[in-house]
């Protein structure tokens, strides 16, 4: 844990001090005209939003693959995430602010969610039929999204396209702040889930029989991810494979499933916008764009072990 | 008596395998529910935990329908071991064992020194000591299952219903793990409730046995007026001699 709160300080640094315009550290130091307006105006916020946002979906993803036992099951792979995409961008396509686009998230990870929850439903929650389900919905669901980006106008279709990509571009305080006040309603909630978590781990009937009320607990976690997953996606829009790589990850530093989830998703967001936003000179990359880069070969390689081992 | 079941009718994955059963679970005693496969004790036993809800009739716990009841509160009367539970990966003895006390914590309440002192009972109660660090995964079968016993006896319960605790253990073990039930009863008076599947060892280590058949009781009471040829006939098909087992005077099984 010590390493992880290292790294993301180390991150932290990296994502104020570089970036498109080359900050010589004499300028930082002196703290001139154009080193406020570049840190304190453009760069701070942004790699704050990075921060707050990265966590959100870290955390989301540890909690549902905690949830499903099934390291595969993150918001979206489940196809949450896109959901909130979808919501918010038909906010987006209204002309909606943040408020409404925020609403416009949760109700879209809500519905999504639901829906999924419903159609791979069979007595209960089957976490592999939920997957295999949530992948389809995924792919359902960015279809519709993209039909949508086909009705707006020319400029309304690329700021959409900009917004879907996952994009940290042009974020000020007010946007920190949006996601700061959630996080701060919902990580008490993470705090407190952690121990029906710890029961839920031993199994249904071991946790009924300690006095856990299974169905609930179960429903109150799923609700508190999506809501994680809501809020991140309506300050960065629906930034891919973050939630799914942020658990394993900690759990290869020997830190704690859920803190070390947030931490490590933090990291991941931050580092990945620095180089979505710095790697190739004069080409501002999306977020989304990069972390697909760095995931999608996560993803293939975690469905190749679990299909090895029999579980898919 | 504190566990009671009243005309309950059970379906399991929409299948009716248990039919208008009353069971008074006598307390303070060690019982078996033994029956053949299929004959619905397993179920029986869900059902009693409130694992799986009665589609007729109640199960009563202190005089109180047991689903009508705080989940938590029948967590601090009654203790549950499934058959076959998996642990989570890398959790030690100790952790384990520490998370049998869910049931008295508060949602903000710290760890206490009232959940130490049960955790290091339970510890002591299985012989347990020395393990109390290594990881589940490291222990053979035999440790592993009195880890989990451990675990429902951390929870404190004055009763403990386990679903063929014995299960993958050969069978000095498995006369171990019965040992040690046996104990816990004298020790603390606890009501101890075993599906059991081998008819000697349920006769030799319990004081009462409930004969299941087709989703209903057979026959219950001591294990010598229950463990009979006739019954055995009945409930499982076997043409057996049954003679008093030459060390406890319990009944044996000869099959013919």
């Amino acid at each position: 844990m010590i390493r992880l709160s290292g790294l993301l300080l180390a991150a932290i640094l990296l994502g104020l001090a570089f970036g498109e315009v080359h900050l010589p550290p004499s300028a930082i130091l002196r703290w001139d005209g154009a080193a406020e307006l570049l840190i304190g105006v453009i760069r701070a916020p942004r790699v704050a939003v990075a921060v707050l946002a990265g966590a959100a979906l870290g955390l989301a993803g540890a909690l549902l693959q905690s949830l499903l036992r099934n390291p595969l099951a993150s918001p979206d792979v489940l196809g949450f995430t896109s959901g909130a995409g979808l919501g918010a961008m038909l906010v987006v396509a209204l002309g909606g602010g943040a408020l409404s686009i925020t609403l416009g998230a949760a109700s879209g990870g809500v519905l999504a969610a639901l829906a999924v929850t419903a159609l791979s439903w069979k007595s209960g929650i089957v976490p592999l039929r939920m997957i295999l389900v949530g992948i389809g919905a995924s792919f359902t669901l960015q279809a519709i999204t993209q039909f949508m980006m086909t009705r707006l106008t020319g400029a309304e279709a690329v700021e959409a396209a900009r917004w879907l990509s996952g994009s940290l571009a042009a974020r000020h305080w007010g946007h920190a702040m949006q996601i700061g006040l959630c996080l701060a309603v919902l990580l008490p909630l993470a705090a407190l889930s952690l121990r029906a978590l710890r029961l839920l781990e031993l199994g249904d009937e071991v946790a009924t029989g300690l006095g856990l009320h299974v169905t609930r607990a179960r429903a109150g976690i799923a609700a508190l991810a999506v809501a994680l997953v809501a809020s991140a996606v309506a300050v960065a829009g629906p930034v891919p494979f973050v939630a799914l790589l942020a658990g394993p990850l900690a759990v290869r530093f020997g830190a704690p499933m859920l803190l070390g989830a947030a931490v490590v998703g933090a990291i991941v967001t931050v580092l990945a916008d620095l180089a979505a936003r710095g790697l190739i000179d004069g080409v501002q990359l999306p977020l989304g764009v990069m972390t697909g880069i760095l995931g999608a070969p996560y993803l293939l390689w975690m469905l190749s072990r679990e299909m090895e081992r029999g579980r898919l | 008596m504190r566990l009671q079941a009243k005309g309950i009718d059970v379906a399991y994955d929409g299948r009716r395998v248990i039919e208008g059963l009353d069971l008074t679970i006598p307390d303070g005693k060690v019982t078996a529910i033994i029956g053949p496969n299929g004959c619905g004790k397993s179920t029986l036993l869900k059902t009693l935990a409130r694992l799986i809800r009665p589609t007729k009739g109640q199960v009563f716990l202190d005089g109180q329908d047991i689903h009508a009841a705080h989940t938590r509160d029948v967590a601090r009367k009654l203790g549950l071991l499934p058959q076959s539970p998996l642990a989570p990966e890398g959790i030690t003895v100790a952790d384990l064992i520490a998370r049998g006390r869910a049931p008295w914590r508060s949602i903000l309440g710290r760890w206490s020194p009232a959940d130490t002192a049960a955790r290091d009972a339970a510890l002591s109660a299985t012989g347990l000591e020395a393990l109390a660090d290594r990881p589940i995964a490291a222990l053979s079968g035999g440790q592993r299952q009195r880890a989990w016993i451990a675990m429902t006896l951390a929870q404190d319960t004055p009763i403990l219903l386990l679903d063929e605790p014995t299960t993958y253990l050969d069978l000095p073990h498995q006369v171990d793990l019965l040992r040690l039930l046996g104990r816990l009863n004298r020790d603390s008076g606890r009501t101890v409730v075993s599906v059991l599947h081998d008819l000697g060892l349920a006769a030799r280590f319990s004081d009462h046995v409930i004969v299941m058949s087709a989703g209903k009781v057979l026959a219950e009471g001591p294990p010598s007026e229950v463990i009979t040829t006739q019954t055995l006939a009945t409930a499982f098909g076997l043409e057996a001699v049954v003679i008093p087992d030459p060390i406890a005077n319990t009944p044996l099984v000869v099959p013919v």
